[in-house]
């Protein structure tokens, strides 16, 4: 069984606790904190760290520890350093070498301090042989927000990164970083021994961006939000933003000034929902997959209703072969189209008689890409339907009703998984048996009654895909290869929680928390 | 009137028959909690904490450290960590009794000893005249004389009082206004507080698992002249031995994997046993460990220099005498056992293999090889398997044990599924006792019955130990009973 974390204080001190210290050492152990990580290489988890804050230095300054574990949670090593206040934003790895990416802020108390305070972004590069090799800082403009340092504790601060560090590796380059501060937004590419290569300013100001890199190519992609309508919430409502406006820009890091820019659009111009951007398993070439919007339906689709009026027209694969235009490969497949016979032109699932709420996309390893999310299906409200008959000689109540309720009623049934082969045809693989939910009024947002959440497990030597499903009663797991559920968790056993969380290449975390002895297992199993 | 000769070769019959139904090792009701429940009883109401101390807080400290000792052995005792077994129990007991009757002097009563079911390869000492040897000492030891010296170490820290003077130390300590005022300037400093904490705490350290030098030294010292008086041989090698003790999974097997499990008609595939994880334990790591204080990992530390420091006492060229093998054969298996009953399978199946590597043949080995795989699958279908593996790292075992960790952990469901039914079916199962016949079921309703509700689980917990109410595998089915 492997503690992921366990406070100091018990290691050093077991069985020698009297009331008197317990005092002292609880207020130690306050002042501990950690955060965990998972540590990735090429988009693969080959282990975790945890960014433990030991204790305060100085007036400035803190004692930190990083502890590595491998791909078991066995630990490996540790590092001790002191440093000022840093937040561990990313962490990835190559050629033995770690890259931890921080955020480092002197002013860790909220109060004003009469030194010049100069937040930066803070970079280690640690050997495994527990040496830092290297270290690199960049000044920051921090936007204001509230951040909380570590895990367990908080120290509210008031600035922050808009977009927070995000690191990855280049095969045989070095090390990617994207970050964005109040006044700009930046690549910087560093090689295997932590020196900058280069930094470049990255021009499209957008609100979200995702770093991705693949061979010696950097890809950006990147969202820009803008207010589309309203949704209702407990207490009033809240805005709601588009689902499309996407660009992809790409970077060589053998060259900076090769650059990409690719609207995400489809050849009629329509707009695009993303539900993935990952790395192609065979190929290790991003791609993008998702929803073709409805240019007739951009307004705030969140809800029962919504989904059955045709918000999007189709599904879309964009496979990104190099870093020019002409090296994306396109596949759409649209509703309209009817080719699959899967399909109606609203994107109703004729087979199993529902629309589909697709959530997430991935790849196999023979290029096809699946699209997995949950079955609504659409009821007609017979009491309601009869009372607005029944009252319509008094004229005001039959709106009042129908206004209120609506004609029809909505659930969220099982999961479903759609295949979209390389030339566009859509075929339904199978449904996946899940909880369902209740019925729900048309004006409920889908959030709020499609509980479900999807992820994916891949084994590159017997090339088996795997998808889990994670509803509010079970977890799934599903062979996409073998077209079954191979395994059932139930959430709940007895006092016992059960959660799944990423693992290891072919495998997925377990842990189980036993509410009566108040403890967590964790066991990596291989799917 | 039944014919004397009648009635004697009826006996000897009904003897051999009940022997060959029972060949467990020991029973169930040899294991501590019920066999040591009178001592227990006794230990928890008699081994009353002594008034030494005015002070009140200081004497508080002590009966603290006193209750938790008694705890100590209490509990141990509740949670079958000790057995009876008369052959080894008399084994060991002889070696006591020797070194006693050659001590007169040193002894006002002769030591409570109890057999520790544990596979370190250690002895240790309560206080109290309570001793402990573990299992694993006896499985590792090559002659009596090695245990001899154990056993005479551990006696002379009872002798020498030493549990019971780091116990009012300790106490002293605790309550001492020194300490408290360390404690306190922990808090009164404003920075480094764990710092200063850890450094208090192991400036004044009382961890279990280190051997304080000056008290080991003495202890050997008097180990020695004890085993002089008692005319058993001393060789100070035994000291470079016991710096062997955690290197069991370091020894390579005699063959190839694939040559231990073919016999049994089990697929083998050479895929299972190569590492496919990218992770970082693949890498070559070595981190520099400066956040602990320089003192060894070892079960023994200190070995080179505790040979040194006796090497001029050595009686050269004695006579050993090698242990009976079939105290060496019962002890492995006692071993064994115990790791299965607590799910340690790997290192459980890594020794069958060193056993058959000595070349044994006992059919106890094919029907524990059973027991581990239907253990995996159970584990496997409880999303176990990798708890039950126990995953160690590549720096700590040998190459044969890391294939083997590999086999376990990557063969596939279906293939684990298969290895169950075939050993559930192979022709050892005619000669075995009817108690590992009765386990043979238990654990197809464990892994390999489809229904795999908890009902299945406690029904067949219960027609188990009914039925086998003596054996020693009833330890096992007590994990599945209802609560």
């Amino acid at each position: 069984m492997k503690k992921v974390i366990v406070p100091l204080l018990l290691l050093l001190t077991a069985g020698y606790f009297t009331q008197a210290q317990t005092k002292v050492f609880k207020e130690v152990s306050d002042d501990i904190s950690s955060q965990i990580k998972v540590i990735k290489q090429d988009n693969a988890l080959v282990g975790y760290l945890a960014f433990t804050r030991l204790e305060k230095a100085g007036p400035d300054s803190f004692n930190y520890r990083i502890t590595i574990m491998d791909e078991n949670l066995n630990d490996i090593g540790k590092v001790e350093f002191r440093e000022v206040a840093l937040t561990m934003q990313d962490v990835t790895f190559d050629q033995d070498v770690l890259c931890l990416g921080y955020y480092k802020t002197d002013s860790h108390t909220g109060k004003k301090s009469n030194k010049k305070e100069s937040d930066q972004v803070f970079f280690q590069f640690v050997n495994l042989q527990g040496t830092i090799l290297k270290t690199y800082a960049v000044n920051v403009t921090p936007a204001p927000a509230s951040i909380y340092y570590g895990y367990g504790s908080s120290v509210t601060a008031d600035k922050a990164l808009k977009s927070h560090i995000q690191l990855r590796n280049t095969s045989k380059k070095g090390f990617v970083c994207f970050y964005g501060d109040n006044s700009v937004k930046k690549l910087l590419v560093f090689n295997f021994k932590g020196d900058l290569l280069w930094d470049k300013k990255v021009t499209r100001n957008a609100d979200a961006y995702y770093l991705l890199t693949a061979g010696t190519d950097i890809y950006l992609l990147n969202k820009s939000n803008h207010v589309v309508g309203t949704e209702p919430i407990i207490g009033g409502y809240e805005q709601v933003n588009n689902e499309g406006d996407y660009e992809l820009t790409g970077y060589s890091t053998a060259d900076s000034s090769t650059e990409l820019h690719f609207q995400l659009k489809d050849d009629r111009g329509n707009d695009m929902k993303v539900l993935t951007f990952d790395n192609d398993l065979a190929t290790g070439r991003p791609y993008i997959a998702g929803c073709i919007i409805n240019p007739d339906k951009v307004a705030n689709f969140t809800t029962g209703r919504e989904i059955s009026r045709k918000p999007y027209l189709g599904l879309f694969t964009f496979n990104i072969n190099g870093i020019d235009k002409s090296s994306i490969k396109k596949t759409c497949s649209y509703w309209a189209d009817g080719a699959s016979g899967l399909f109606d032109e609203r994107g109703y699932v004729q087979p199993v008689d529902a629309f589909a709420h697709f959530t997430e996309a991935f790849r196999d390893f023979d290029g096809n890409t699946y699209f997995s999310g949950s079955q609504v299906i659409k009821r007609p409200r017979w009491g309601c339907i009869a009372s607005s008959i029944i009252t319509l000689p008094l004229i005001i109540p039959p709106p009042f009703i129908l206004g209120f309720g609506g004609l029809n009623k909505y659930k969220v049934t099982d999961a479903l998984v759609v295949k979209q082969g390389d030339r566009g045809t859509l075929t339904l693989e199978n449904t996946i048996p899940s909880k369902h939910s209740g019925f729900q009024r048309p004006i409920v947002p889908l959030w709020y009654f499609d509980r479900k959440s999807f992820g994916t497990v891949y084994n590159q030597d017997s090339k088996a895909n795997y998808l889990i499903v994670d509803d509010p009663k079970n977890i799934s797991i599903y062979n996409v290869n073998q077209k079954k559920v191979v395994r059932t968790i139930a959430h709940k056993e007895g006092k016992t929680t059960i959660e799944v969380f990423p693992a290891k290449e072919g495998a997925i975390m377990v842990s189980e928390y036993n509410k009566k002895e108040k403890s967590t297992r964790f066991s990596i199993e291989t799917l | 009137m039944i014919p004397l000769k009648r009635l004697i070769t009826t006996l000897v019959l009904f003897c051999i028959v009940l022997n060959a139904r029972s060949q467990s090792i020991y029973s169930y009701a040899q294991l501590s909690k019920t066999f040591y429940a009178r001592q227990k009883d006794s230990l928890k109401k008699n081994w009353d904490c002594p008034t030494l101390y005015k002070e009140k807080a200081t004497q508080k400290e002590y009966r603290t450290i006193w209750d938790d000792r008694t705890n100590f052995i209490v509990n141990a005792i509740d949670d079958q960590n000790y057995v009876y077994e008369p052959g080894v129990f008399n084994y060991v007991q002889g070696i006591i009794n020797d070194i006693v009757n050659g001590n007169p002097q040193l002894f006002t009563d002769k030591p409570f000893l109890l057999v520790d079911r544990s596979s370190s390869a250690n002895a240790y000492a309560v206080g109290g005249n309570i001793i402990a040897v573990n299992l694993g000492l006896i499985d590792f030891a090559e002659s009596r004389e090695e245990i001899a010296l154990a056993i005479a170490h551990e006696m002379s820290h009872n002798i020498l009082h030493h549990v019971d003077n780091m116990m009012k130390e300790r106490a002293e300590w605790l309550s001492s206004d020194e300490y408290k005022k360390s404690i306190n300037a922990v808090l009164d400093s404003k920075y480094e507080r764990l710092t200063r904490l850890k450094k208090l705490l192991e400036g004044y350290s009382f961890n279990r698992s280190r051997h304080q030098r000056y008290h080991e030294s003495d202890a050997d010292s008097l180990a020695i002249v004890m085993l002089k008086n008692s005319k058993i041989p001393f060789e100070a090698g035994f000291f470079l031995r016991l710096d062997s003790t955690d290197l069991q999974y370091k020894q390579p097997l005699l063959h190839p994997l694939r040559e231990y499990f073919e016999p049994y008609g089990l697929p083998f595939e050479q895929a299972w046993m190569q590492k496919k994880s990218k992770g970082l334990s693949t890498r070559n790591y070595n981190f520099k460990d400066t956040t602990t204080l320089d003192d060894s990992l070892k079960t023994h530390p200190d070995c080179p220099q505790r040979y040194k420091n006796t090497l001029a006492l050595s009686d050269d060229n004695a006579t050993l005498t090698p242990i009976p093998a079939g105290i060496k054969q019962k002890v492995a298996k006692m071993v064994i056992w115990n790791m299965y009953d607590n799910m340690g399978l790997t290192p459980c199946l890594y020794r069958i293999l060193q056993q058959k590597d000595k070349g044994v043949n006992d059919q106890w080995y094919d029907f524990m090889l059973h027991n581990i795989f239907a253990g995996l699958e159970y584990n496997d279908r409880q999303l176990h398997r990798f708890i039950a593996i126990g995953i160690t790292q590549k720096e700590y075992i040998s190459t044969d044990y890391y294939a083997m960790q590999n086999m376990l952990e990557q063969m596939p469901r279906e293939s684990l599924a298969q290895y169950c039914t075939v050993l559930q079916n192979a022709n050892f199962w005619g000669n075995r006792p009817a108690d590992e016949k009765a386990m043979k079921i238990f654990l197809y309703a464990l892994a390999i019955n489809p229904d795999d509700t908890d009902k299945v689980k406690w029904n067949a917990a219960s027609d188990f130990e009914s039925n086998n109410a003596a054996s020693m595998y009833c330890e096992f089915a007590d994990h599945f009973k209802k609560k």
